[in-house]
């Protein structure tokens, strides 16, 4: 058992066999410990990293995840479980980034991900099969353009663990508890107790100042989907993005619109949307969207934007 | 002495091709005609007016399958690439979706095709031109990317004749069939080239173009060689590229072969235009056009994603436009001799007097028909029947 391995990678088997090894529940200090880890999971978007090799305090990271899970299932929202997996994986990128080959390789295995060097120094190569089912959804990591060679693709470092954090995000989000009729009363108080602490959901919504029934159905469908708070792709962000400037929307409103992402954070997007906003970028063709595996409807435009032209041009006309 | 009456059957048709389809059920091995695991698939069957009338079929057994074709002979039969829990519960959420073999469907349709634009036949025609190009279409998929690419082995990849005007490629190995529907799309861009980030492929395009060598992965390499190929071969304007300067490549071509081998794209005079429109045009003729994609990197589809419930034609089934069997084939050397017209028809040569309205020329198994221009004329069951399906003649006693 390595105790360390565990409270970096708390949802891999060795640190759930640990965590069931130990009789009874969870003590006060460690149902602190996960109140604070899902709060700042849930307010900052990041869990911190901790840089200590002292038994006691790794031990209760491990029961801390533990906790955290159940305490993020109690709140029974969709968007609290993506945003709670975001922050998660990315804590489990942080650390993946100073590992070595062998211990990289292992997390893989855990999520089901076959990685072996490639022929390259610092190069890896994953099945494609095993590629695509946790390939973050950008035009960097389409299958396109990538290197595949004999059904391996060929990802550097970087990219590798790009995608076993995506790999651990899925898993992190589509494993949590799901009966909380079994959830020991302490856990559900922390989980009341957070609740409050949170600011509402309601409060993470913007506001949308100009009429959606312009908008054409592949915006529609973004925006539903980020209401739902869905965790979009980045190209889709981008998108959005553009052609909400594009209509008209100040900038201020784009990133409210934002709010509902699981990973939101208010630095990122304002820098990302108002970057958007001062290139002036041009919303792309009806075909770009749609090679973005955005289009959703056979609406015979060219250009997005030209949508709510037309369909006003049909209620005049 | 009736053999001077000559009479058009009206509506005879339908109930002489029919006729001869069951005979041909009659005679198939019910395990010859069913995909496996039969008890998980949907069917789908058209009538002679209608390619599919109705889905949501269910057959337990291979044995029930060819009852059915026998007892009620439809002229078109399909199946689900999917496997279902419940196949014939309806909507499909209630079939439970358990998983679908990877397919891809080549269709003459889906290809530039010359001899429509040069009007040598109308549309729905389908000449030899038309057939080898979708052949060849189909062993670049398998040749050139389902092997090298992709890393499947010959034997895990099965091939056969759509029945009338392109192919089927299927596979069924047990990782593929849990993928879903975004992870399939993927596979469909790749294999078309849509999305492919050309700024990553040429990153210098705006000043010395340097670019893929033929030794490079993936697409990388796969447009190095394209082009290099098209060069060779002094075919370049054939996939749009400026005359002046196609013809500038192949007065340099030592010099332009020398450089791309190393990288170095930027051997002729170009400009920034040229060098991007030339990056666009091999891409484009690099990729294999499937069903859903015209071209490479544009003109997607709007609305097609990769549907895994989708229905497809039955191997070995016969096609109601055509008479023709969808045949299955061994592999990639079958496939590069296989002529549809020999190697998918079923039928005999007893003579059959038809009446055909305009024909184009066409060959079937190695005898040459027509033109015809509203004629009677006496064929071979197996022409007769092409021609019946195609609804471009008529029975005559």
């Amino acid at each position: 058992m390595n105790i360390s391995f565990c409270s970096r990678y708390p949802f891999t088997s060795e640190a759930k066999e640990f965590v069931s090894s130990r009789k009874g529940g969870l003590s006060y200090d460690e149902i602190e410990l996960a109140k604070k880890r899902v709060l700042s999971a849930l307010s900052d978007g990041e869990i911190p990293a901790i840089n200590t090799q002292y038994e006691e305090v790794l031990r209760q990271e491990i029961f801390s995840y533990a906790g955290a899970r159940v305490i993020v299932a109690c709140l029974q929202s969709r968007y609290l479980k993506g945003r709670y997996a975001v922050a998660e994986s990315k804590r489990i990128g942080r650390y993946l980034h100073k590992e070595d080959d062998v211990v990289i390789a292992k997390v893989a295995q855990e999520l089901g991900l076959t990685v072996r060097p490639g022929s390259q120094n610092g190069s890896y190569e994953i099945n494609f099969i095993d590629y695509l089912k946790a390939a973050p959804k950008s035009i960097d990591y389409k299958l396109v353009n990538k290197k595949l060679s004999k059904g391996m693709v060929l990802l550097n470092r970087n990219e590798l663990i790009r995608v076993i954090e995506e790999a651990a995000r899925i898993r992190i989000e589509t494993t949590l508890p799901t009966d909380i009729s079994i959830v020991p009363p302490e856990l559900k108080k922390a989980a009341e107790e957070l609740k409050a602490q949170l600011p509402k959901e309601e409060a993470f919504g913007g506001k949308v100042l100009m009429s959606e029934e312009e908008y054409p159905p592949c915006v529609k469908d973004l925006l539903r989907r980020l209401r739902n708070s869905e965790n979009l792709p980045h190209t889709a962000r981008w998108y959005l993005a553009v052609f909400l400037l594009q209509s008209g929307m100040k900038a201020e409103d784009v990133i409210a619109l934002f709010r509902t992402a699981p990973d939101f954070n208010e630095h990122t997007t304002r820098y990302q949307v108002e970057y958007i906003a001062r290139k002036g970028y041009r919303v792309p063709s009806c075909a770009s969207v749609d090679s973005y595996g955005l289009c959703t409807a056979a609406c015979n435009v060219k250009n997005p934007l030209n949508y709510g032209k037309k369909r006003a041009g049909e209620m005049s006309g | 002495m009736g053999e001077e009456v000559q009479l058009p059957i009206v509506g005879g048709e339908e109930s002489f091709i029919r006729g001869l389809f069951c005979a041909y059920y009659e005679k198939c091995d019910a395990a010859f005609l069913a995909p496996p695991l039969i008890e998980q698939r949907e069917f789908g069957l058209g009538t002679w007016n209608k390619k599919i009338e109705s889905r949501h079929m269910w057959f337990k057994s291979p044995a029930e399958l060819k009852s059915y074709l026998v007892r009620n002979t439809p002229f078109f039969i399909s199946y689900s690439t999917a496997y279902y829990e419940f196949p014939d519960r309806r909507p499909m959420p209630k079939k439970n979706w358990l998983g679908a073999d990877l397919v891809f469907d080549l269709d003459a349709d889906h290809l530039r095709r010359e001899c429509v634009e040069h009007g040598e036949h109308e549309e729905e025609w389908v000449c030899e031109k038309c057939l080898e190009n979708v052949r060849d279409e189909t062993i670049k998929l398998i040749e050139e990317f389902l092997m090298p690419d992709f890393g499947f082995s010959e034997n895990e990849i099965l091939i056969n004749f759509s029945g009338q005007r392109g192919y089927h490629v299927h596979i069924r190995t047990s990782e593929i069939l849990g993928m879903g529907s975004w992870a399939r799309r993927e596979i469909a861009d790749y294999i078309a080239g849509v999305g492919l980030d050309a700024s990553s492929i040429f990153p210098t395009i705006n000043g010395r173009m340097t670019g893929p060598t033929p030794e490079s992965q993936g697409w990388y390499g796969r447009i190095a060689r394209r082009f290099l190929q098209l060069l060779e071969a002094e075919k370049l304007e054939v996939i749009g590229v400026e005359k002046s300067l196609a013809r500038r490549f192949v007065k340099n071509k030592e010099k332009v072969i020398e450089g791309v081998k190393r990288g170095n794209w930027d051997t002729v005079k170009m400009t920034q235009q040229q060098k991007g429109e030339l990056a666009k045009k091999v891409i484009e003729s690099a990729g294999v056009h499937v069903e859903g994609f015209k071209e490479a990197g544009s003109e997607v589809d709007a609305g097609v994603t990769f549907d895994i419930s989708k229905l497809i034609r039955l191997p070995e089934s016969l096609h109601g436009e055509t008479g023709l069997a969808a045949r299955r084939i061994s592999g990639v050397s079958e496939l590069a001799g296989f002529d549809p017209l020999s190697g998918a028809v079923v039928f005999g040569d007893k003579p059959i007097r038809v009446k055909c309205s305009r024909v184009p020329k066409f060959i079937m198994k190695g005898v040459e028909y027509g033109p015809f221009n509203s004629e009677e004329v006496e064929l071979p069951e197996h022409a007769a029947v092409y021609l019946i399906c195609k609804r471009k003649a008529t029975l005559w006693r």
